[in-house]
């Protein structure tokens, strides 16, 4: 059974067509990319994946069950976006913040059990915040608001993860720890990613497969294998790429 | 940072405080002695007349009266994701006021005016809610500047009202709109609406409290972790207007409680909404009958607006913690 899938999906950016007849299929297990140009609408089709706006027309499927059936709290449950702009109107701290991930899984009166705070710390150490636990977050940096994130969709543990932008804001050593961490997690547990990206070195190094946005609400899908190369990244960027290889990887450069 | 449950003990002890203070002081001084006597139902005449029906009334509409306004403050400032949002902001006590003052220059009671106060809040929320929703969405900046102008609005009428009326009902129409206690009587004792009321919204804001964490990080970020907004938007809404009606009906608009409160305490404890909301009904209601109880008192027998003592306190109270909480971040 996929975790999420797609039919004939519709989306519409005003009058700009960003998706017409999308179809995807994510099984357990896959990493998912998103690629295009700014304002081509990745953000919005992560959004609409995750039923926080509507589509033109087509269905979205969550384990086979239409979304619009599904209630936001039963989406949570199985669906976590990681959001590439973060609020915080009044202060809170690093601690309290991750553990808000836990809500979808509580009731309205329950407070956080002990295995619930496990969850936010262990999510704190994979992001390496452990030691800023107590710190207010409106004092942190952009990459350390960015992994807070992070570790609040960890602590949410859906089996379903929509990234916008995930290696924003972060310094190399961190975007290649989380990626490779989340990645392999979903692939061991036979959770999915669906991330938007802005470098096609990560798409190539982690996504199995690639959903490409030119911009005309023309898409295309497929494995990366197939779809990375020179001409279909000369026309989605609008700019000419060549591909060369380095141990044994494809590595992409701009011309 | 304090742990929040030592705070929320030292707040109750207070509040425990600021009552036996309240009954205690005045122009016929009370031992504490006295005042147990009394509660216990003895003492003489004169002792239960001043305790059981002017003292004891007042302290009780206004320690209620600060619960209520700093809950909706609370509640307003998380809806509106704006810490300079109170529960007036969105013209509740604009349109009480308009209602109070009607029946002020009518020449009504004193309950027609709590009743007449009370329609003008009640149309005062249904403006604002029916033109803040119109068609379709309905967004913090959109429900915001609705209020803000309908506040403005009713802000011409009152001062309309003002410039019309006779002298001799002026006073009384001012000191309704600084706040005023000092027209309650015993039967206020046996009204259950503003306990009722206080004590249900409490109990409602607990339940959302996890929500309402959750809303201070954006509305988008609320979907995502499983909240509808649409049905917390309404009810914080509604739950915020209901709370600060009532308190406006009784006590006129009593400035700063609201606003100043809720701030207070995530300064000393916590912005957790679990103990952000009991802490801030018993902070705020400490606040205003320590405030009555000076404003009745300082001059007397010439009595003050309550509204004018909250100001006097609250304003240095809230410097000070401020100032302390940008001290430790400094020094962390």
């Amino acid at each position: 059974m996929s975790l999420l899938s797609t039919s004939n999906l519709n989306i519409r950016i005003g009058n700009t067509p960003v998706c017409h007849k999308l179809n995807i299929t994510c099984e357990a297990g896959e990493v998912w990319g998103i690629l295009g140009r700014n304002g081509k609408g990745k953000t919005t089709l992560l959004h609409t994946l995750a039923g926080l706006r509507p589509s033109v027309s087509g269905e979205i499927l969550i384990r086979e069950n239409n979304i619009l059936e599904l209630s936001r709290k039963k989406i949570a449950r199985q669906l976590g976006v990681l959001l590439q702009h973060h609020e915080d109107s009044f202060p809170a701290t690093v601690l309290e913040t991750v553990i808000t991930g836990r809500h979808p899984h509580l009731n309205n009166w329950q407070w956080e059990s002990p295995s619930d705070w496990e969850c936010a710390h262990q999510a704190l150490s994979t992001v390496q915040l452990s030691h800023l636990s107590e710190r207010p977050i409106n004092q942190l940096s952009g990459g350390e608001r960015q992994r807070v994130a992070i570790a609040t969709l960890i602590t949410q543990n859906p089996d379903i993860m929509l990234l916008d932008e995930p290696n924003s804001h972060l310094d190399l050593k961190y975007q290649i720890q989380l990626l490779n961490q989340l990645c392999q997690q979903t692939r061991a547990q036979g959770k999915t990613i669906i991330m938007t990206l802005h470098d096609i070195n990560l798409a190539a190094r982690y996504c199995d497969k690639l959903i490409l946005l030119p911009g005309d609400g023309e898409t295309l899908t497929g494995t990366s294998k197939e779809l990375l190369n020179e001409s279909n990244l000369h026309k989605l960027y609008d700019h000419p790429i060549s591909r060369i290889e380095s141990d044994g990887y494809p590595v992409f450069i701009t011309k | 940072m304090f742990k929040p449950l030592t705070i929320l003990v030292l707040l109750i002890i207070l509040s425990i405080a600021s009552f036996l203070f309240a009954l205690s002081v005045g122009s016929l001084p009370l031992s504490y002695m006295d005042i147990l006597e009394v509660l216990k139902g003895g003492g003489s005449d004169i002792t239960q007349t001043v305790i059981l029906e002017l003292r004891l009334p007042r302290a009780y509409v206004a320690f209620l009266t600060g619960g209520l306004l700093s809950l909706a403050g609370m509640l307003m400032q998380v809806l509106l994701r704006n810490p300079l949002a109170d529960p007036y902001i969105l013209g509740v006590s604009g349109g009480a006021s308009v209602g109070a003052m009607l029946a002020i220059s009518a020449g009504l009671v004193s309950s027609l005016i709590s009743v007449s106060a009370f329609i003008g809040a009640l149309i005062s929320i249904l403006l604002v809610f029916g033109l803040a929703h119109g068609r379709g969405s309905w967004n913090p900046s959109r429900l915001l500047l609705t209020g803000v102008v309908i506040a403005a609005g009713w802000g011409a009428i009152i001062n309309f009202i003002l410039s019309v009326s006779p002298d001799q009902s002026l006073k009384g129409m001012l000191f309704w709109l600084m706040g005023d206690l000092s027209y309650v009587q015993a039967d206020h004792l046996s009204d259950p609406s503003m306990p009722v009321i206080l004590i249900a919204g409490l109990l409602f804001s607990l339940m959302l409290a996890r929500s309402l964490n959750i809303l201070s990080h954006g509305e988008m970020q609320a979907s995502v972790l499983g909240i509808s907004l649409k049905p917390i938007r309404l009810s914080l809404f509604l739950l915020a207007s209901v709370l600060t009606a009532t308190a406006v009906t009784k006590a006129g608009s009593i400035g700063f409680v609201g606003l100043i409160v809720p701030h207070m305490i995530r300064l000393l404890m916590s912005s957790d909404h679990r103990w952000l909301a009991p802490a801030s009904v018993l902070a705020g209601g400490s606040l205003l009958l320590l405030s009555d109880t000076i404003a009745r008192t300082i001059i007397a027998p010439q009595q003050l607006p309550t509204g004018v003592i909250t100001a006097f306190i609250g304003v240095p109270l809230f410097l000070y913690l401020l100032n302390r909480g940008y001290r430790q971040q400094e020094l962390s």
